[in-house]
């Protein structure tokens, strides 16, 4: 542990280094040569990383046999293991975090949609490539501006985080927006919260027909192949000996043609060298000004969501804790009823399940941007929680002195106003200014609706750098900024409640 | 002229039955005292005057306002308000508004229910709090009072404003023999000023030192007495 510590401490990164070098030295020593290959065939299993998120017609339910995978990836996964002589083993896995977890062992192969990139490259061993794209731009009907790459410059554009197509748009000036799934770019696109969509054509084909939106052309070349880790030559070399046997037999085109996949491009861009291959390889995380720049974005975007979420819950939050106040009219009742049954659903469900709905769910009736949903999405969901601590509060109001306020004459609203509330406000403030602390921390939830908020912004900073630790203390340390004097604040209100008036 | 009248007022919890077909009538400056063992329902009697509580059966009369048990809730909450406006009650106890200073519980009632401008209700407000005596206490908050003074400051606040009867629910229960003659002397120039009394208490003293009319509250019925 205690070079993980060390890390944390800029003064001692010297020290760190020399416990990284001598873990590794250790790990190597242990590990001995490359015994990959070996390992598989022992096991008798290939295990292979991919996202299920990546949909049709990669790696996804079939709509059939549910619970069963199906997908042109999962029969070339099924090949290569027989290649092998052994069996295929699907292991779910966030697309975007495949290549560290490969790294960390939790499989043995990545096998889907990975693009030959430089940086990719030098990080991981990669075989041949067994597929051929093109980067398809979408834009909507009568959109003049998306022309081609250069014309993005500024506006908005979608796309799956750490691709091929993520690292053009940013020299390309785009404001970029990163998308976890492949059906919700086009639907956006199509509900005017982006200007353009860059994507492989493979999703592009399949999920680009939107009405309203359209192809405007290819601004690029890639390959897809399979990921193994750096040193496991033995199984890179069985991997590419499959790949060469199946498409020599003519399996691999088999499969493409299955799924509809296969094009005179196959054939053609085999033999001529990638665009991308020739950019230059990208340097390690480094915590430059403006990568610290881009953090402290991130920081300010949480702040800001979680404070507009906040305002909406403790406002929310006091009315429906109102609504549910015991009375005698029927009306009120119902309403109280109703106040019940949202504190009820928004507790009992996900807030990223309302998230979704709200967002794309709702895309048709409300066409929110991405912030505002996100704020309103935490707001509403957070307005629930607020209402059963203002609940708890009203019912701590010393009884005796609503009493005491209906004996002077006062309305219901009037005591409600001059003495439940300034008592219930005052015992519901630390259970609230702690509830901002898990909405601060709950916000990252938001970035499955595309907001870049601190903890996205560290994950893409992680996997474009290939390092967690840095970015992920920066982010830490950033967090704990915020918090920490919401969490001083919250400590005095308790201080305050219990030197009490009484 | 009555200033509170009522007229077959009868409560029970239940089996038990707390009182039965009371009619009693209370003219300006006029005391009643009403004695009887803990649990009784001395209080409870005192709630539903002004509607606190609900009696089961029964009207309570103040001036042109009447609170009938058998009203719905609309009508029973209006008239209980348009009562309390004219009827003090102060509390067991005391029920001071515990984030408000003394001299804010005082203005409490004439600037938000009265809705007289502060600036016009305040010299009423220190003169009060002078004739109780606790004008010196007037910025401290209830907390920091003794029992006496509390109980002095409920009283205070309930004649802000200015009540043609006093409910009053066992207002020497926390008070030692030297406040207790203090108090009574404070109400009998109450009395004399016209305003009515009426007095939960157990404390015989008390209850004579203030010359009113009383009464116990024996099986469900009140019964004159002169102890």
């Amino acid at each position: 542990m205690w070079y993980t510590a060390a890390m944390i401490l800029p003064g001692q990164s010297v020290l760190a280094c020399l416990g990284l070098l001598a873990l590794a030295a250790v790990s190597c020593r242990h590990a001995g040569p490359d015994d990959a290959l070996a390992g598989v065939q022992q096991r008798g299993v290939l295990r292979w990383g991919a996202d299920i998120q990546g949909g049709e017609p990669y790696v996804f339910e079939d709509p059939e046999h549910p619970g069963e995978l199906t997908g042109f990836e999962v029969q070339i996964a099924a090949a290569l293991a027989r290649e092998l002589g052994v069996r295929a083993e699907m292991v779910q896995n966030d697309w975007t975090t495949l290549v560290p977890s490969l790294e960390r062992g939790s499989f043995d192969v990545i096998l889907n949609g990975l693009e030959v990139t430089p940086q990719r490259a030098q990080r991981i061993g990669l075989s041949r490539p067994y597929y051929f794209f093109t980067l398809q731009l979408s834009a909507r009907d009568g959109d003049a501006r998306v022309t081609d790459l250069a014309s993005l410059r500024g506006l908005r554009v979608g796309t799956l985080a750490n691709t091929q197509a993520w690292d053009m748009l940013e020299p390309a000036g785009a404001v970029r927006v990163p998308y976890e799934g492949v059906e919700e770019p086009y639907l956006d696109l199509a509900q005017g919260r982006l200007a353009a969509v860059l994507l492989d054509d493979i999703i592009a084909d399949r999920y680009g027909d939107k009405p309203g939106v359209h192809v405007v052309g290819s601004v690029g070349v890639g390959a897809y192949a399979a990921g193994v880790q750096r040193g496991q030559a033995s199984l890179l070399q069985a991997l590419d000996r499959a790949f060469d046997k199946l498409e020599k037999s003519g399996e691999l085109r088999a499969i493409l043609e299955r799924w509809q996949l296969y094009n005179p491009r196959q054939a053609e861009l085999a033999r001529t060298p990638l665009a991308g291959a020739r950019a230059a390889p990208r340097a390690a995380f480094q915590l430059t000004p403006h990568q610290l720049w881009l953090f402290v974005q991130g920081a300010l975007t949480t702040l800001a969501i979680s404070a507009a979420a906040m305002l909406l819950a403790v406002l929310l939050g006091l009315l429906l804790a109102l609504a549910r106040l015991p009375s005698p009219y029927l009306l009120r009742r119902l309403l109280a009823g109703v106040a019940t049954v949202y504190v009820e659903v928004f507790r009992g469900t996900p807030v990223l399940l309302q998230l979704y709905v709200l967002y794309y769910g709702l895309a048709g009736l409300i066409s929110l941007d991405a912030f505002t949903a996100a704020a309103l999405g935490l707001g509403l969901n957070y307005a629930a929680y607020e209402a059963e601590i203002y609940r708890a509060g009203i019912q701590a109001v010393p009884h005796g002195e609503v009493e005491a306020a209906r004996a002077l004459g006062m309305s219901s609203l009037l005591s409600l106003r001059r003495v439940i509330l300034p008592h219930a406000v005052r015992f519901s403030l630390p259970g609230v200014a702690n509830d901002f602390i898990s909405l601060l921390k709950d916000s990252s939830l938001v970035s499955v609706i595309t907001v870049i908020e601190l903890t996205k912004r560290m994950t893409i900073a992680a996997v474009d750098g290939r390092s967690w630790l840095l970015p992920g203390a920066l982010c830490a340390a950033l967090y704990l900024a915020m918090s920490y004097p919401l969490s001083l604040l919250a400590r005095s209100f308790e201080r305050r409640l219990g030197r009490g008036q009484r | 002229m009555s200033v509170l009248r009522t007229v077959g007022l009868s409560k029970a919890f239940g089996e038990r039955v707390i009182f039965e077909d009371v009619s009693l009538e209370l003219a300006r400056g006029d005391a009643l005292t009403l004695m009887g063992p803990s649990g009784a329902g001395k209080s409870t009697f005192l709630r539903c005057l002004n509607g606190l509580e609900r009696a089961d059966r029964g009207e309570v009369h103040v001036g042109q306002v009447s609170i009938r048990a058998a009203a719905q809730h609309a009508e029973f909450a209006h008239a209980a308000r348009a009562v309390r406006a004219r009827v003090g009650f102060v509390f067991q106890g005391h029920h001071l508004f515990s984030h408000r200073c003394v001299l804010d519980n005082v203005l409490e009632g004439p600037v938000y229910v009265r809705r007289t401008p502060r600036e016009q209700a305040l010299p009423r407000a220190l003169s009060l709090l002078e004739k109780v005596g606790v004008a010196h206490r007037a910025h401290a908050m209830p907390a920091q009072l003794s029992h006496g003074e509390q109980q002095r400051a409920a009283i205070a606040r309930a004649l802000a404003m200015d009540p043609e009867v006093l409910l009053l629910d066992e207002p020497t229960s926390a008070l030692d023999p030297e406040r207790t003659e203090r108090l009574s002397e404070l109400l009998r120039t109450l009395r004399g000023e016209g305003v009515a009394l009426l007095t939960v208490t157990h404390d015989v003293a008390f209850a004579r030192a203030l010359g009113a009319r009383l009464f116990r509250l024996e099986h469900a019925r009140f019964v004159p007495t002169s102890v």
